[in-house]
This record gives C-alpha cells, structure tokens and sequence, in this order.
C-alpha cells in the first residue's frame, strides 16, 4: 500500500481514537455527575487539619485581612508553610475539596435554578483554589516546588480558609442543625 | 432491494425525517432556542428538493457540482451549530464565563490546526478539482466538529457548567455522526486507493443509516421536557445559605480593595 496513504490514514486515525476516548471518559463522568445527590457530595468532603490552614493563611494577611506585601513581613518560611499544609497530601485535599465544590454548583445549577446565583459564585470561588492547586502541580512536574509552594500554596490556604471561615461564623450565628453538617463536613469551626 | 432501491429508500427516509425533526423543532417552539440547527435541518430539506429537481431536468455534472457546494454550506452551518452549542453552555447569563475563556479559544485553535493539518495528509478521489475540495472540507468538517465536541465535554464537566437536555440531546447526535463519520471518510479514502467502488457506496450507506438514527434521537429528545427544578429541603437550604454568604460575602471584601 502507499506509504503516504498509510501515514495519512494511521494519524487519522490515531487522532480519532484519543478523540473517541476522551470523549467517553468525559461523557461518563457528566453523567455520574447528573446521578449523584447533595448528600453524596457532602460525604466527599475531605476533613482538613484547618488549625494548619488557618496559620498558614493568616501569615499571609495583615490585621485588617489586607495582604501582606512584603515578603519579609510574613513569619512562615517555605519549610514551615510545607510542613503546615502537609506538603502535596495537603494541596490535593484541598484540592478534592474545591473539585466537590465545583459539583455542588452544578448540582443547584441543575436542579435549583432559584440558587443560580450562588451556584456561579461557588462554583467560580472553586475554581480559583484550582487555578493555584494547577500551579502546584505544574511546579511539581517542572520540579521547582521548592520554589513555588510556599507562594501557591499559601494562596490556595488563604482562598480555602477565607471561604470556611465564613461559614462557619454563619454557622455559629445561626447555630442552625444544617450548619453543623457543613462543620462536620470540613473541619472543626475556626473561631472560637 | 436493490444498491440503486436501498439507496433511493435512504435518500427519501432522510428527507422524511429531516421534515419531522423540523416540525417538532416548530411543534415546541425550539426553532427560535436552536436558529443554527433549525438551519442546518432546513438546509437539509431544501438540499434534499433542489438536488431532486436538478437530478431530474439536468445532467449528472450540475447535479455532482450543486451536491459538493452544497455540502460546503453543510459544514459551515455544523460549525456555527458548535457556537451554538458552546453559546448555550458556557454564556449563561449573557456573558461568557471567565473562567474557561482562555482555555476555550486554545482548544479552538489547537482543534482548528490539528484537523487542517489531517485534512492536508488527505488525497481523496475525485472527478475534479471542485470534488476533490469538497471531500477536503467534508473530512476537515467532521474531524474539527468531533474535536470541538469533546473539547466542549471536557471543558464544561472541569469548569462544573451542566448541559441542558435539549442542548445535550442535539450535540449528542450532532456528535454521534461526527464520530461516525471519521471512520467513514477513512475508510472511504482507503476504498477509493485500492479502487473499491462498492465499499465506497456501502460505506456512504452506513453513514446515512446512522444519520436515520440520529434524527429518530433528535425527535425524542427534543419532546421530552427539560426536567423539573426540585424542592430543597430545610437543611440544605440552611447548607445553600451558608455557601452562599462564604462566597458573596468574600467576592465583595474582594471588590473594594
């Protein structure tokens, strides 16, 4: 057979096929999303040790939660903040967390159109825990995380903690039984 | 049933259900939701009359030049069926959503690339310059729709943006004849190297049963309703409220600083 036919025909193909198997590796998953409950993705919420988180993300604020600029004002070295957040263990939870986040705004999104709003800001929020978690891992495999984490990660503590932090003082306002399933769910409250 | 009978019963079998999927698109006012699908089954319906007529009064060679332009306008309109689709599910509330922006276009590129790259290594048969073209672009079709499809899937599920079920019911079958048509168009290219006319023809038959079966699922879904908004209970929209103030509330201190 002709080479030139054969190479145009294998790449083709080739193509197609990593084509055809992403597809259906994403179709599946759209669809395990649609079938899953509220109660489920609560379940995957991984615990986090967030009196680590906490230290971790209030180095990088000042008193009046504005961030701190100069990098010889935070007290935590690389070391520290890699020991705190448990090294990449740390960052995948966090991780996990931001990605089953991600799933409960598409959950309201489908099935409680009245909780859009908070959907996309959820959903958003989430997605810039990502965005830092995405660094890391890149930084991993280019093998400068020494470099980066305590950066990145500190950032990706910070937006965790932030989001917690508030709601678990909602939580403590309301003392509503609903809240309590959301403390369990992440962690012990943060103010005491 | 003779290759000539099947393949005239395939021709009117297509037209019929171009016409049913066009009536229910009318029947439950989708035309106005789905103006590029709509437009992409009408075109089928008028393609169908014209190429009839001209079969008919004229000779072989319009009627050969008529049906490859109009698949070129064919593949025009499953591009912007794509928009479309990518419109409904990224540009909810009327702005497209920043987060995927970036990664949208990049996929767009690196698809629109990857298929003209295969399109060029393509050496289809043909009559003329105009049909060899037209292959090209059929193929460069089909290839970049089934890119931007699973660039769509993958990007929509990562960025937690749902499908409603009438869009993902027509890039579902939109989808299906994509990736059907790949190995089609390949097998075709090899069919016409080694001089198979017959396993051409079959495999033009193949594609066009599978498109039957595509406009069967278009109908379906698109008479079933979207799925009703469900009641939350107390305690999730306790859960709700509390997400809510910690994303609001943090978006805000965000805004003044």
């Amino acid at each position: 057979m002709n080479t030139t036919l054969l190479i145009s025909l294998g790449s083709s193909a080739v193509v197609f096929v990593a084509l055809l198997l992403i597809a259906i590796q994403y179709v599946r998953k759209h669809r395990a999303s649609r079938e899953t409950t509220w109660e489920a993705l609560m379940k995957r919420i991984v615990p986090i040790d967030e009196k680590a988180i906490e230290r971790v993300a209030l180095d990088a604020v000042d008193a009046s939660g504005e961030p701190k600029t100069e990098e010889h004002s935070r007290e935590l070295g690389r070391k520290d903040i890699w020991k705190l957040l448990g090294g990449m263990d740390g960052i995948n939870k966090i991780d996990n967390n931001a990605r089953v986040i991600v799933e409960m705004a598409a959950y309201l999104e489908r099935w409680h159109p009245e909780a859009a709003e908070t959907a996309e800001a959820l959903r958003l929020e989430a997605r810039r825990l990502e965005w830092h978690v995405g660094r890391l891992r890149a930084a991993e495999i280019n093998k400068c995380l020494d470099y980066h984490f305590h950066s990145y990660g500190q950032h990706a503590a910070l937006s965790y903690y932030t989001m917690l932090k508030r709601v678990l003082a909602l939580a403590q306002q309301n003392s509503g039984a609903s809240f309590a399933d959301l403390q369990r769910a992440f962690g012990e409250p943060l103010i005491n | 049933m003779s290759i000539t009978e099947l393949k005239e019963f395939l021709w009117a079998a297509g037209f019929v259900g171009n016409c049913i999927v066009f009536w229910t698109l009318l029947y439950k006012r989708h035309i106005y939701i789905f103006p590029a699908f709509s437009a992409l089954i009408g075109l089928g319906i008028v393609r169908t009359v014209w190429l009839f007529c001209i079969r008919s009064h004229y000779g072989d060679t319009l009627y050969s030049h008529t049906y490859y332009a109009l698949a070129l306008i064919d593949a025009a309109v499953q591009l912007l069926l794509i928009y479309e689709i990518a419109r409904k599910v990224f540009r909810r509330s009327g702005s497209w959503a920043v987060d995927i922006r970036s990664n949208l276009i990049v996929w767009v590129m690196v698809s629109i690339a990857g298929a003209a790259i295969l399109t060029y290594m393509q050496h289809p048969g043909g009559d003329d310059t105009f049909q060899m073209v037209s292959k090209k672009i059929g193929f460069f079709s089909v290839m970049l729709n089934a890119a931007l499809f699973v660039g769509l899937v993958a990007l929509s599920f990562k960025a937690g943006l749902n499908w409603r079920s009438h869009v993902a019911g027509i890039a579902t079958g939109m989808a299906i004849y994509c990736f059907a048509g790949i190995p089609i168009e390949l097998a075709a290219r090899f069919g016409e190297a080694q001089a198979q006319e017959v396993l051409v023809g079959r495999l033009s038959m193949a594609l066009q049963f599978i498109y039957l079966a595509c406009q069967s699922y278009w109908v379906y879904s698109l008479l079933q309703p979207e799925p009703l908004p469900r009641r939350m209970s107390l305690r999730m929209e306790g859960q709700v409220a509390a997400l809510r103030d910690a994303v609001v509330g943090r978006n805000e201190s965000r805004s003044k600083q």
